[in-house]
């Protein structure tokens, strides 16, 4: 497999409301395990300085952009998450890798799946 | 938390729907048709100029070894394989990716020269640049003055 590349949560500022270009919605996988939630998003043609990712108020939401061969941006992508509660928003990651992106919630450790001991009354 | 998908099928219709028609290479090239839980043949851009053809394919996720090009005469194969299972331990809330198995033959119009051929796999997409024989390459003919 190719390198990753880690993304910070970027602050800038959302495609949609800078330019309007033709967008697509990217198919993704939503898995979870006990640690956190992982979404999977083909975004084929894109780096990892043309993604945006941000977190507002339970929704997370992707966006990237396509520049095709010359630096114009040509279309992009985006979807939006709504997050169910009990995740942390501050450890939220993303990597992108060959055009695939790979973003992972944790769930904050009161929603982690514990046992809990039954002792004899 | 999620519930079989249902709150994130409550944002998907919201958001995310195409707002503008999209351009013809933009479509042709990234708007894949999705089916979950099958196999689709990802979608393959042919393009020429008068000394080059060039072939494109959407292939997110995919390494270089699971990818085959061949070339024989004017005919250009390509096939790979790249799947979606998800990793061990992982239970599965929303299934969209394909698995994509495919070979896709095409039929140059042109001969091309077997050593002028390159093939990159970069951020998911595969361009293949072929060089035209000397004899297809299209040339201007000047006319002169009789």
């Amino acid at each position: 497999m190719q390198p990753t590349t880690q993304l910070q949560n970027s602050s800038k500022a959302p495609l949609s409301t800078s330019q309007k270009l033709p967008f697509v919605t990217p198919p993704v996988d939503v898995l979870e395990n006990d640690d956190h939630i992982l979404i999977l998003a083909d975004l084929p043609g894109v780096s990892e300085s043309d993604i945006t990712v941000q977190f507002e108020q339970d929704t997370l939401s992707l966006e990237a952009r396509l520049t095709g061969s010359g630096s114009e941006p040509m279309a992009g992508y985006q979807r939006k998450f709504h997050l169910p509660r009990g995740i942390d928003a501050e450890r939220i990651s993303a990597e992108v890798s060959a055009g695939l992106l790979q973003l992972k919630v944790p769930k904050s450790a009161d929603q982690k799946r514990r046992s809990i001991q039954v002792r004899a009354g | 938390m999620f519930s079989q998908g249902h709150e994130l099928d409550r944002f998907f219709s919201p958001f995310g729907t195409t707002a503008h028609p999209l351009s013809e290479l933009f479509e042709e090239l990234f708007g894949e048709a999705v089916e979950s839980r099958s196999q689709v043949t990802p979608r393959f851009s042919l393009q020429e100029t008068p000394t080059s053809f060039s072939l494109t394919a959407s292939l997110p996720g995919m390494s270089e070894k699971d990818l085959h090009i061949d070339l024989h005469q004017s005919i250009l194969t390509v096939s790979g394989e790249r799947n979606t299972t998800p990793p061990e331990g992982y239970s599965v809330l929303r299934r969209e990716r394909p698995t994509l198995r495919f070979t896709r033959s095409v039929a140059l119009p042109a001969r091309v020269d077997p050593e002028k051929v390159s093939a990159t796999l970069k951020n998911g997409v595969l361009t293949i640049q072929l060089e035209k024989a000397q004899e297809a390459q299209r040339r201007a003919i000047a006319v002169k003055a009789g």
